[in-house]
């Protein structure tokens, strides 16, 4: 079990600049005491688009990376998801809360 | 005593210091390489520190002398904390001793966590090269290296928990004539089990980010940080991380990386 449900909302992080090379991509997250660069894998980045126009429950992310990617063939797109966002909330991308207003925008940089 | 005042640069930055007069002299001394001229003292600063007096001792206390040792610590800290808060969202600050080519102004930057070996890096190969920090590094947009030649924290056998500051000119190290600029970059991880000669390992730029991250200071709040981070990486050719014993086995680096040429 991964402790998120279809209706959990997630939102973004404290994610303060985000880097894009042709190796991939980096991000870097405010902690409580100071910060740190992290790796965002190609999902995550997607997950962290979707996330920038403001929260979203677990299973409307599930339908967007449906939409991009398809259905997973061995397990249910939700379970997957969530499983993937709570690897996310681990290195601070995303959070767990309860609805509020947008996320102020990211700063990115493609290289 | 009565309060007495100097400045010193660091990071670029000037920070008015206030120390009780009976400080005055031996901070002067040991911030040698950092002090401005006593005719710019009254221009504007860009931070003040104000240092309490060591406390006086009293009975079956610490001696006088250690008082004074662990206030000039205590003072070496406060001026670090303010020249980084002046600098914080303008520079880019990496947690790094660096050393220049005193010819050619060809600087490696050596990052590492406190207390893992850059200011014994720095004594070891310093002398008869251009010293530019044993602590914090400073990199504006344009990757121009600005020094903060601090005293260094030595620690010495008489007291155990105590680092001695002791002044960059008493070590053999001098400023550079020169203009440093950016040729190398290496994280230190100093393992002192280790044997055998130094290890390098590349790291690609996405890597160098996460490794060098920790090692920053105020990241978070210049513009573009992780485009300047990335651009100080591969300014620098990329980042290795070497792996070493003890201090002298990094000759070969250092060495390699202040022989280039731009």
């Amino acid at each position: 079990m991964s402790g998120y449900g279809a209706t959990t909302v997630v939102r973004l992080g404290p994610v303060v600049d985000v880097l894009t090379t042709d190796q991939g991509t980096v991000a870097l997250v405010e902690r409580e005491v100071g910060h740190q660069v992290v790796r965002v894998s190609d999902l995550g980045s997607v997950v962290l688009g979707l996330l920038e126009a403001g929260p979203a429950t677990v299973a409307q992310v599930a339908a967007r990376l449906v939409e991009l990617y398809g259905a997973p063939p061995d397990s249910d797109p939700v379970e997957a998801t969530a499983k993937a966002l709570v690897d996310m909330s681990r290195t601070g991308l995303i959070s767990a809360e309860k609805p509020g207003p947008p996320a102020p925008p990211i700063r990115s940089t493609c290289r | 005593m009565s309060p007495a005042s100097f400045v010193v640069r660091a990071l670029g930055r000037r920070v008015r210091v206030t120390v009780d007069a009976s400080l005055l002299e031996e901070a002067r001394r040991v911030w040698h390489l950092c002090l401005e001229d006593d005719a710019a003292a009254g221009s504007p600063v860009d931070a003040e520190v104000h240092h309490d007096p060591p406390v006086p001792t009293v009975e079956g206390g610490a001696s006088a002398q250690t008082l004074r040792t662990a206030s000039l610590q205590e003072l070496t800290q406060s001026i670090t904390r303010a020249a980084i808060g002046a600098a914080a969202g303008q520079l880019l600050m990496l947690h790094a001793g660096a050393l220049c080519d005193p010819r050619t102004g060809a600087t490696l930057v050596y990052a590492a966590p406190g207390g893992t070996g850059k200011t014994t890096v720095t004594s070891t190969f310093g002398p008869g090269r251009g010293y530019l920090t044993d602590e914090t590094v400073g990199l504006t947009r344009d990757l121009t290296v600005l020094a903060y030649p601090k005293p260094l924290s030595v620690r010495r056998g008489d007291t155990a928990f105590l680092k001695h500051e002791t002044a960059p000119g008493d070590l053999g190290l001098s400023s550079p004539a020169v203009r440093p600029w950016l040729a190398g970059i290496v994280a230190l991880r100093r393992d002192g089990s280790r044997g055998g000669p130094v290890e390098l390992e590349e790291v690609g730029l996405l890597d160098a980010l996460v490794l060098l991250a920790p090692e920053t200071s105020s990241l978070a709040r210049l513009d573009e940080p992780l485009r300047l981070l990335a651009d100080a990486v591969e300014a620098a050719g990329g980042l290795r991380v070497v792996h070493f014993a003890d201090a002298p086995d990094l000759e070969p680096v250092v060495t390699e990386v202040l022989g280039r040429t731009r």
